[in-house]
């Protein structure tokens, strides 16, 4: 995601050439284009996924140059987002207009690219065509001659194979000469179906053209992998799995530093003399950031999953195998993959939105992706879910605290399925009827490099965002919480007893700044069962999610700070009508759940939905939308919990 | 840098006067079959081979120029790969690829079983 430029500042640096790169989807477009500039753009094996403009440099033999990697698309007569990209910068009136194309066609589809290389030869631009693939293509015992290809269609054709180093230096050579590269004599058709198709036949005539056999390994991992009954079971199971390495896999890791972080706080609680110092060190900072750090193995895992189910190809097939369930809301297989994504996180969900061609589509993925069950919930859900089932409880041989945890992702998924369907009525009208197609890509062996890339970014984009907006908010949390600071004097003429430390932090945290802030909102919250503190940690969690888990840490050590790890569950309501009772009670536990699973508490996700719908109409509309359904949904479940346990 | 969806919402005319090129594109002809010897390419049967005879009418011809694009054009050999699990999208072998339409969309394609 860091590697998406704003290609409107780059394309103003002066005196450079700009070289756009144009393709079909899947058609190496992005791996060409990582391989000439050495930038990491992300390349992967589900069709569309360059959904961003990406810029990148060369360098070669004294001259610079700017590439742009444009979205892959079909054809210039744009009908998706993507593909308004392309049009609008090719575009002659363009201000981002490249000097030169580079026209990226796959070798074993030869016949579609040249459809496109035709419609781009009525730019008026220099342009020179990269055959990818080649290899493929004689694998699967096809045969081209680029020579002739290049006479043929009258612009210079050059052969890349993935990992050849010679034929990419002789390109990066070749983009410097872009003046003198050859143009036809006359242009080939595009304006007309049938003329188009016989120039297509001739110039594959003239290259002497045998198009690949069948793809028989692909074909025959299809017919099992998407097999109506065998398929549809490897498909649950890979689900299945998919969860339970997420929870299982990361569990000792998570252990792991859980411990290093206790350790840690610890130790600056011993080694600091100043007291308030130690606290704001060992339990703002040390403790807001361990409590949120502790969910990156999972996160990491998460992204790994999506990253290898991507680059095998086998995510089209699971765009193929959903897109009916899809299409009985109104939406189609790829939103199924956003979808997908946004268990890890809404913001690549949402970016990822960008494959869908229709923009009704589009919104309505997007509005609704924010309610899947995003990892930053997990947290949230884990505390809340440990005080509310005891962790030997058992069904079967599930254990009960898994079940509910699943019951959690099946309501959010529900949710998201609801609202969407809702959002599609509500878009309705008559718009422009565009059409569902997909391209299914040949299995590709998984590359470790991929894989390894996801989970990094994924985990570097983590860390920065504790690093920023969570610590910020888990250290300003703390600050409202532990301000103003209350003199012994003044305890004691409360009638505060000194001597006891639970008393003392009971004392300084009901009179907080935070308390003030919580007890003005509370009434809002009154008839979910929260009491302030739940409210405050809902005040700090409306920028994220897992500062609601530092601030309830925060809030339960201040109660008890010999025992920071003291149950929340033992945590009673301080004042009013039910001073003295149980907080956390199970309806009011499960209303927090609830509340948690349709409420937009990401500052991330609203700047995301800003930028991908253009306005801040969407977003406003989902933080409106969304916490209004929370509210309801939460104050529905407290009173049907409550109904049943009596 | 997606165009603003607001824009996209004004439909198909307006979009098609943003571009030079794609208003230019808007303008093709593809080519319309109406004999009666063909069958619409969602009724063929599973692994049934046949060539593509033209496109239906339709008001709407911008998605019959992108199926065009995608590579199904007058003449080219089209082979009915697999149905989903759940009945629907299709997948065909079009050229060397695989692809994928929804019956709505394929039975807008005629074709003449060999």
């Amino acid at each position: 995601m860091s590697c998406h430029d704003d290609s409107s500042s780059a394309a103003t640096l002066a005196g450079m050439r700009r070289i756009a790169l144009l393709g079909n989807p899947n058609a190496g477009k992005s791996t060409l284009f990582n391989a000439l500039s050495g930038l990491n753009a992300k390349v992967a094996n589900y069709p569309g996924v360059t959904v961003s403009k990406t810029i990148g440099s060369l360098k070669v033999a004294g001259h610079n140059l700017l590439l742009e990697d444009l979205p892959g698309c079909y054809s210039l007569e744009a009908i998706s987002p993507d593909e308004q990209v392309v049009a609008d910068t090719l575009d002659i009136g363009s201000v981002d207009r490249p000097d030169g194309l580079l026209v990226v066609m796959d070798a074993t589809s030869l016949e579609r690219s040249l459809g496109l290389l035709a419609q781009a030869q009525q730019l008026g631009l220099p342009i020179m065509a990269v055959l990818t693939f080649s290899d493929e293509l004689l694998r699967r015992s096809g045969s081209l001659d680029p020579v002739r290809l290049a006479s043929a269609v009258g612009v210079p054709v050059m052969s890349v194979t993935q990992g050849n180093r010679v034929q990419l230096d002789e390109l990066k050579h070749a983009l410097t000469k872009l003046d003198n590269w050859s143009v036809p004599v006359i242009p080939p058709p595009a304006d007309d179906g049938p003329h188009l198709r016989s120039w297509i036949a001739s110039v594959l005539d003239a290259a002497g053209y045998q198009p690949p056999a069948d793809d028989q390994r692909t074909q025959r991992i299809d017919s099992i992998l998407l097999h109506p009954v065998v398929g549809t079971v490897i498909f649950i199971l890979t689900m299945i799995v998919f969860f339970q390495v997420i929870f299982i896999v990361a569990a000792p890791l998570q252990d792991a530093i859980e411990t290093f972080f206790g350790w840690l706080a610890g130790l600056v609680r011993a080694k600091i003399g100043i007291d308030w110092l130690a606290a704001l060190i060992a339990d703002g900072v040390i403790g807001g950031a361990g409590s949120v750090l502790v969910f990156l193995p999972q996160i990491g895992l998460l992204f790994a999953m999506i990253a290898l189910l991507e680059s095998t190809g086998y995510m089209s097939r699971v765009a193929f195998l959903m897109d009916r369930v899809m299409g009985y809301i109104g939406l189609e297989g790829r939103a199924f993959v956003a979808m997908l994504s946004s268990l890890a996180c809404a913001v690549p969900g949402i970016m990822s939105t960008r494959t869908l061609p229709s923009s009704r589509d589009r919104i309505a993925t997007m509005m609704t992706a924010p309610l899947m069950t995003c990892s930053a919930r997990l947290p949230v859900y884990t505390i809340l879910i440990a005080m509310l089932v005891p962790q030997d409880a058992r069904v079967g041989f599930l254990g009960l605290q898994g079940l509910v945890m699943f019951g959690m992702y099946l309501l959010g998924a529900a949710g998201t399925m609801a609202a969407a369907w809702v959002f599609k009525r509500l878009l309705g009208g008559k718009g422009p009827a565009l059409p569902f197609y997909m391209e299914m890509p040949s299995y590709r062996l998984p590359k470790l490099g991929e894989i390894v890339r996801a989970i990094w970014e994924a985990c570097a984009g983590f860390v920065r965002r504790v690093g920023g907006i969570i610590l910020v908010l888990s250290m300003a949390m703390w600050a409202l919480l532990s301000l103003p600071l209350i003199s012994s004097e003044q305890m004691v003429s409360a009638g505060v007893d000194v001597a006891d430390e639970v008393a003392v932090a009971t004392y300084q945290i009901d009179h907080s700044a935070a308390a003030a802030v919580g007890k003005a909102v509370q009434p809002v919250f009154e008839p979910l069962g929260f009491d302030w503190r739940i409210t405050v940690g809902l005040i700090g969690a409306m920028g994220a999610r897992e500062v609601f888990v530092a601030t309830l840490g925060q809030i339960s050590s201040a109660e008890d700070p010999e025992n920071p790890g003291v149950d929340l569950g033992q945590m009673v309501w301080l004042s009013g009508p039910h001073e003295g009772e149980p907080l956390f009670t199970a309806p009011a536990t499960v209303a927090l759940l609830v509340y948690f699973a349709f409420a937009l508490q990401c500052t991330s996700t609203i700047a995301i939905l800003r930028k991908e719908s253009g306005s801040w109409k969407w977003p406003l509309i989902a933080f409106g939308y969304m916490t209004a359904l929370a509210w309801i949904t939460a104050f529905i479940a407290k009173l049907v919990v409550g109904a049943v346990i009596g | 840098m997606a165009a603003p969806l607001e824009r996209q919402f004004l439909g198909d005319a307006n979009l098609n006067d943003v571009t030079t090129i794609a208003a230019q594109l808007s303008k093709r002809s593809v080519g319309i079959c109406a004999e009666s010897d063909c069958i619409p390419m969602g009724r063929m049967r599973c692994g049934e081979c046949g060539v593509i005879a033209g496109f239906s009418e339709q008001t709407d011809m911008a998605v019959s120029r992108r199926l065009f694009d995608l590579g199904f054009a007058e003449g080219t050999q089209v082979q009915f790969v697999r149905r989903a699990p759940l009945r629907d999208p299709l997948m065909f072998r079009i050229g060397s690829s695989q692809m994928l339409l929804r019956a709505e969309e394929a039975n807008r394609i005629l074709v003449r079983i060999d």
